[in-house]
């Protein structure tokens, strides 16, 4: 299987998914993995409607994801993982994904949170998931646009 | 009067207004957002919703953004879907607000037709032989 790229977006696909990321990576399907937005009729049409031409999107529950990622039904094709918030990449890990490196892309600013970046504010779940997603020996960066320089996160919330 | 609210990223939306009026002259029942970096969508869409309030006087109001699947878009498609009397037009130029802005007197379907046709209409290959 190709994951191109896992991101962390709590917009998932929007302005810079699809002007940005998705002209730069050679990404053909868009992998939307969220407990919320799976229930969510509206949005799920919505990320449906919005994706780039030629790239197909699918959108899981974790357990769904889980099992999807583990067989090979997404094996001939390159994917952009998109979550919303870190704890659902530790579950994915967990149940035996194999990833290197985690994009954080947004992460918005709201009640609980605090600022890392202009983009990216944690809250203290976010943070522990980031703690055992980096013990995993996972890399962590912050990196909004393609042509943004990487920014190690480990070193941003400690 | 049809309402209209621009949302839009970073400062399009209060730099179109501004330069809308510029030309049209000052206008009522319109509001610009900005849709900034960091921002929530679930607050950018309770701030259209208030914007909406703000400037719908019962003949319907149209929301304009700048890019088809961005996160203003997404905000305003849910507005809209929740509400009736809002219509969505999305890729808001100079042309467009243009059109609309001094004819809002009319139902709002035909403005909103009338806004498309504008939008479309200014945008041109230039060509001195035509």
């Amino acid at each position: 299987m190709g994951i191109e790229l896992v991101r962390i977006d709590d917009r998932l696909i929007h302005g810079q998914i699809v002007m940005a990321w998705c002209k730069t990576m050679p990404i053909e399907r868009i992998v939307v993995i969220d407990d919320e937005v799976a229930l969510d009729f509206i949005r799920k049409m919505l990320l449906e409607t919005v994706a780039p031409p030629g790239i197909n999107v699918t959108i899981l529950n974790v357990t769904q994801g889980v099992e999807s990622l583990k067989t090979d039904i997404f094996a001939e094709e390159k994917l952009l993982l998109l979550v919303t918030n870190p704890t659902t990449i530790l579950k994915l890990v967990e149940n035996g994904l194999e990833i290197s490196k985690v994009n954080i892309g947004g992460m918005s600013f709201g009640q609980g949170k605090t600022p890392v970046t202009k983009a990216v504010s944690i809250s203290d779940t976010d943070k522990r998931a980031f703690k055992e997603l980096h013990e995993h020996g996972i890399d962590l960066q912050i990196q909004i646009l393609p042509h943004d320089t990487p920014l190690d996160l480990m070193l941003e919330i400690n | 009067m049809v309402g209209v609210v621009i949302v839009a990223h970073g400062s399009f939306a209060s730099a179109l207004l501004t330069t809308a009026e510029q030309i049209a002259g000052k206008q009522e029942q319109v509001v610009s957002l900005d849709f900034t970096m960091g921002e929530n969508t679930a607050d950018l869409q309770l701030r259209i919703r208030e914007a909406v309030r703000g400037v719908d006087t019962g003949q319907g109001t149209i929301i304009f953004v700048d890019l088809l699947g961005g996160s203003p878009y997404q905000a305003a498609a849910i507005v809209a879907m929740q509400q009736p009397g809002i219509e969505m037009v999305s890729g808001v130029n100079v042309p467009m607000l243009l059109e609309i802005l001094p004819a809002r007197n009319d139902k709002l379907m035909n403005v909103t037709s009338a806004a498309l046709n504008g939008g479309h209409d200014g945008i041109r290959n230039f060509d001195i032989m035509k």
